[in-house]
Parts: C-alpha cells; sequence; structure tokens
C-alpha cells in the first residue's frame, strides 16, 4: 500500500504540461485547490472536473498512474464523506435509531468527497509531469522575495528535494524492518489501538536510527561535492518562463472566472 | 627541459598525519577521545591507483576524509597538489580536487533523477549551465549509465547507484578520486562493474585511491597501503605484499583467492597476478 502512494514520483514526458515552467504549475495548482473550496453546486464542479481532464489529456500521463494515488487516501475520503453524511442537520431521507441522513448530509459529503478527489488528483499532476529538481527549484524561486524577510528560501527547497528523493528509500527501509520484525514473531494486525501503537515501537525506533544514519552519511557526500550552501550555485537547467506559460495563464484567467460564474448558475 | 626533476608528481603528502576524535565526558567537557590515525606519512604520485586494506576499525575510512578534507589532521599535514587541507581559504580547490565516493549506493545521491544528481557537483562549483549538461552526458556515458539519465534513483540496482555515484565525482572533473569500499553492499556483477570502471578512469589519467577489504580488487592497484590500528603497517606493491604471508597475518587480512589456490597447487611462487596463473593452468 505504501507503494502506491504516486505524490511526489515523476512521469518522464515530453507534453506541453512538462514543458511548462514550475512556477507557472505551482501556482495553478495552489488557484486550482483554492476554487475547489470556492465551488459551491454542481455546474462548478462540472467545470473543474472538465478542467481537470482537459490537463491530464493533454499531459499523455495514463491514468492508471494518476488513479493509483487515489487508492491510497481512499480511507481518508470515504472518512470524510461518513462524517459529512450522518453529520449534517436538514430535511431527513433516512432515519434509523441514533443514524440519520439529510438531505442536505448527502449534498455536503457527496461534494466534499469530489472535492477531495479533484485536489489529489490535481497536485498528482504537478507531481507526476514535473521533474523533482524542477519543482524545488521553481518552489525557490517563489520564496526568493520572502527571503528578505528572512524566510531560508533555498534551504527549504533543499530539504524538500532531499525528502522527495529519500521517501522511497524510507519506505523501503519500512517494509525491510516490518518483514524482519514479523520474521521474529511480531504482530501488527490485531489488538486494540494502544497495543497495536505499541507495536509500532520496535519499528519507528530502527526508522529513526537508520534516518540519522542517512543524515549523517548525506551531509558528507553534500560536503565533499562542494556544497556551501545557495550562494554561488548554478543550474543545469535553469527554469524560464516560455510562450507556453503564458497561454497557461490565459487559460487559469478563464477558468477562475468559470469558476465565478459557476456560483451565480 | 632541464627543470625536470624539480617537479612535483606526488599529488597527495601526508606527513605524520595523527587524527585524534574527540568525545564528551560527563561533565559535558570536550576531552580526548580515540585516536583512529597516528604518525601516517604517505605520498600518492599523480596517476597512480593505490589500494589502502587493514582490518575493520583499522583507520581506512578515517584516512579517507583526511584526503580532501573532511577531516582536518590534529597533528601533521596533508597536502593536496601544494594546497594544504587545514587551510580554509583553500578547502574548495582541495574539495574540487578529489572527488570521494562512499560504502552505501543509498546514501549519497541527492536528486531523485540520475542526471540531475550528476550535476549536483557542479551546480556547486558554479559552473556554466551548458557545460555543466555536457559534462554530465559525459560523465553518465563513462559510466554506462546514459540510458538512463532520465530513471528515479531509487528505480536503480546498487551496481547502478553506485556508477552514478561515480559519474557525479567524475562531471566535477577531479584530478583524483578517493573510493572508500564503493563494492562492499553490491552483488558480484555489481563489484566488477565498478571496477571496471576505476581502472577505466585510471587509465584516462584520474589518480584513484581504492579502499577495499576484497584482496583480489587490491592486487590490481599499483601500491597497496596497509593500515593497522591506526598506523602505517607498510606500503608495496602487490606482488611484494602478497609474497609475503606473515605480513597479510600480521595485518590480520586474507590471501587474494588466487594466490591461495596457487600456493594450494603447488604452483611457482613466480606467479603474482590472477592472470599469470589462469595464463600457467591453461598452458599446462
Ligand atoms: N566520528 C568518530 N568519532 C569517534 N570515533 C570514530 C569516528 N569515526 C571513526 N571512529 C573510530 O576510529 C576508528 C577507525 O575508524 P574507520 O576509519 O572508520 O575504520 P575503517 O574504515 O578502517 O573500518 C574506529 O575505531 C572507529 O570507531
Ligand atoms: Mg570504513
Amino acid at each position: 500500500m505504501i507503494r502506491d502512494i504516486t505524490l511526489g514520483q515523476y512521469y518522464p514526458g515530453g507534453s506541453a504540461v512538462h514543458r511548462l515552467d514550475a512556477r507557472t504549475k505551482i501556482i495553478a495548482t495552489l488557484l486550482y485547490i483554492i476554487e475547489l473550496f470556492v465551488v459551491n453546486n454542481f455546474y462548478g464542479f462540472l467545470i473543474a472536473a472538465a478542467a481537470l481532464f482537459a490537463v491530464i489529456a493533454v499531459s499523455k500521463v495514463p491514468l492508471k498512474f494518476i488513479f493509483r494515488g487515489l487508492t491510497a487516501v481512499f480511507l481518508i475520503i470515504a472518512f470524510t464523506f461518513l462524517l459529512n453524511l450522518f453529520m449534517v442537520d436538514g430535511r431527513v431521507l433516512w432515519h434509523w435509531k441514533f443514524l440519520t441522513i439529510t438531505y442536505e448530509g448527502l449534498m455536503r459529503a457527496f461534494f466534499m468527497a469530489v472535492r477531495l478527489v479533484l485536489l489529489i488528483i490535481g497536485s498528482s499532476i504537478l507531481t507526476l509531469t514535473t521533474k523533482p529538481i524542477e519543482l524545488t527549484d521553481g518552489l525557490e524561486k517563489l520564496l526568493k522575495p520572502f527571503s528578505k524577510i528572512g524566510l531560508p528560501s533555498h534551504e527549504i527547497a533543499l530539504m524538500m528535494t532531499i525528502a522527495l528523493r529519500f521517501i522511497p528509500t524510507l519506505m523501503e527501509e519500512t517494509d525491510k524492518i516490518i518483514k524482519a520484525q514479523q520474521a521474529r514473531g511480531a504482530d501488527f494486525e490485531s489488538g486494540n489501538i494502544i497495543q497495536r501503537g505499541k507495536n509500532l515501537i520496535p519499528i519507528l525506533v530502527p526508522l529513526f536510527v537508520s534516518s540519522f544514519r542517512i543524515a549523517q552519511d548525506l551531509a558528507l557526500a553534500m560536503e565533499a561535492r562542494c556544497y556551501r550552501g545557495g550562494s554561488g550555485r548554478t543550474r543545469m537547467n535553469e527554469i524560464h518562463f516560455r510562450r507556453g506559460d503564458a497561454v497557461a495563464a490565459v487559460l487559469m484567467v478563464l477558468f477562475l472566472a468559470g469558476i465565478i460564474a459557476s456560483r451565480f448558475i | 627541459m632541464g627543470l625536470c626533476y624539480t617537479q612535483n608528481v606526488n599529488f597527495i603528502e601526508v606527513r605524520d598525519l595523527k587524527i585524534e576524535f574527540t568525545k564528551i565526558d560527563e561533565n559535558g567537557a570536550e576531552v580526548p577521545g580515540k585516536v583512529a590515525l597516528n604518525g601516517v606519512s604517505l605520498d600518492i604520485e599523480k596517476g597512480s591507483f593505490v589500494a589502502v586494506v587493514g582490518m575493520n576499525g583499522s583507520g581506512k575510512s578515517t584516512l579517507a576524509k583526511c584526503f580532501n578534507g573532511l577531516l582536518i589532521p590534529t597533528a601533521g599535514s596533508v597536502k593536496v597538489d601544494g594546497f594544504d587541507t587545514a587551510d580554509d581559504s583553500t578547502i574548495w580547490e582541495v574539495r574540487s580536487r578529489v572527488g570521494m565516493v562512499f560504502q552505501n549506493p543509498d546514501n549519497q545521491l541527492v536528486s531523485s533523477i540520475v542526471e540531475d544528481d550528476v550535476a549536483f557537483g557542479p551546480e556547486n562549483l558554479g559552473v556554466d549551465p551548458a557545460e555543466i549538461r555536457r559534462r554530465v552526458d559525459d560523465a553518465l556515458k563513462r559510466v554506462g549509465m546514459y540510458e538512463k539519465k532520465d530513471r528515479g534513483a531509487h528505480m536503480l540496482s546498487g551496481g547502478q547507484k553506485q556508477r552514478v555515484a561515480i559519474a557525479g565525482a567524475i562531471a566535477m572533473r577531479p584530478d583524483c578520486i578517493v573510493f572508500d569500499e564503493p563494492t562492499a553492499m553490491l552483488d558480484p556483477k555489481g563489484r566488477e562493474g565498478v571496477m571496471s570502471i576505476i581502472k577505466d578512469l585510471n587509465a584516462g589519467g584520474i589518480t584513484c585511491i581504492l579502499i577495499t577489504h576484497f584482496m583480489n580488487e587490491a592486487e590490481q592497484a599499483d601500491r597497496v597501503i596497509v593500515l593497522k590500528k591506526g598506523k602505517l603497517l607498510c606500503d608495496r606493491t602487490p606482488a611484494e605484499l602478497f609474497s609475503d604471508r606473515e605480513m597479510i597475518e600480521r595485518a590480520g587480512l586474507e590471501m587474494p583467492p588466487a594466490i591461495d589456490i596457487r600456493d594450494k597447487a603447488g604452483l611457482p611462487e613466480s606467479l603474482t597476478t590472477a592472470d599469470e596463473i589462469a595464463e600457467y593452468i591453461a598452458a599446462v
């Protein structure tokens, strides 16, 4: 299940979406997420979903990859759906003992689930079509203006680069530790919550130790490769705004207008 | 060129090197701890291929870190191409000349994508983007990983990751690369690949220092340095070292497999390398 998380995985390709400046894609994704919370009716979601699938089509990323990210968070979506379904007051549609489903609750639960699904697909398109290094370079450039007020933009970007690089490594490590502990008879699947929590300790401790080991090794390797902070560094692929980014900006404005208009339908 | 005799052919000069780690005592004060190296003097010639061997804990990795200023001598000195590693103002001169490849293939790649990782070193040096591109492509071709340049690092095998790490060092265009047990965590096929790259690089003029606990690897070097408990035990050619069983035992090492076979089969001791032995057997 751990392996199914697509967030932070890059799908190599040369599509128009891949070629966009990472900054454009980051801003577009943020705007999209905000707009998802502006939407309040069926038409808005239709526009939002259509826009998303248009982007997916252009990006040529197989749907299989995109939906794999969803399966990992399926439980969260289902939980949110149920919570909304039973917790909202209004016109009663169905009632049994202490459980009540209202029309408002059903609508709210449905919208919230759609919102989450679109949000997750939207952000996985960002990471699927943007190389990790471009993503973090883009972030660094976007945060640059804030370094005047003391925000360490280069360090934040580097931290993200390293985190993205080591997520798979740490996951493999976790798998290995779990298997090793299971081979010794550890049981992670039964018992109450407290018992299960306690059972996690033999996983977390070795994981912590190996994270420190990795950090130590990596710091040494970076120093050996002349890393000395962000100043004076160059980039193999400088990111640049191109014509495609202007087109994307126009489309973003149109989309925003559509979303706002949808509220008045 | 009448002045040739003054030319310095030693790329690295180590004199009376001592490394003492500090530790924190009960009161939280820093006190002297483990002495990892003591009184080590040696020279590494430009273009040579030197192996460093010794038991676990004998100070090999500590010595490796002294070659590019990752560790600064407690006493004595290390000079790289004339630059003292203890001099803060020239430390980047030293590090850009001496590349490093470490043991664990997983823990030394910084970026998720192969080519971006190889670019990390030249980017740190402030090299021009077009030139970085050239160096990265060239380095990846030299280690046979050019076709995988867009791959995710976590999709590679251990041997492939190690080759990417070597490309990362090559892309900085160093004069010398120090390999600290680069094959220890690899399978036999990965090991062979890394060894053949090291020999190619050396043939191309890069000074190579290989720390290893595989004697058949040490056997392929021009010279073998043996460490024991932080001291230099001996510094000889592989042929000299591996004809001296007593020295090998004293260092706590093993004979290369080929030499072992030679002695068990009672073949002449004049055969000193695996190739010579193989040829002799084939001829009989
Ligand atoms: N950072 C450190 N702090 C304290 N002791 C260390 C440190 N690094 C290495 N040592 C000690 O120095 C000795 C030599 O270590 P090392 O150079 O790693 O040996 P080798 O690579 O030959 O196995 C060992 O006894 C080790 O425990
Ligand atoms: Mg070591």
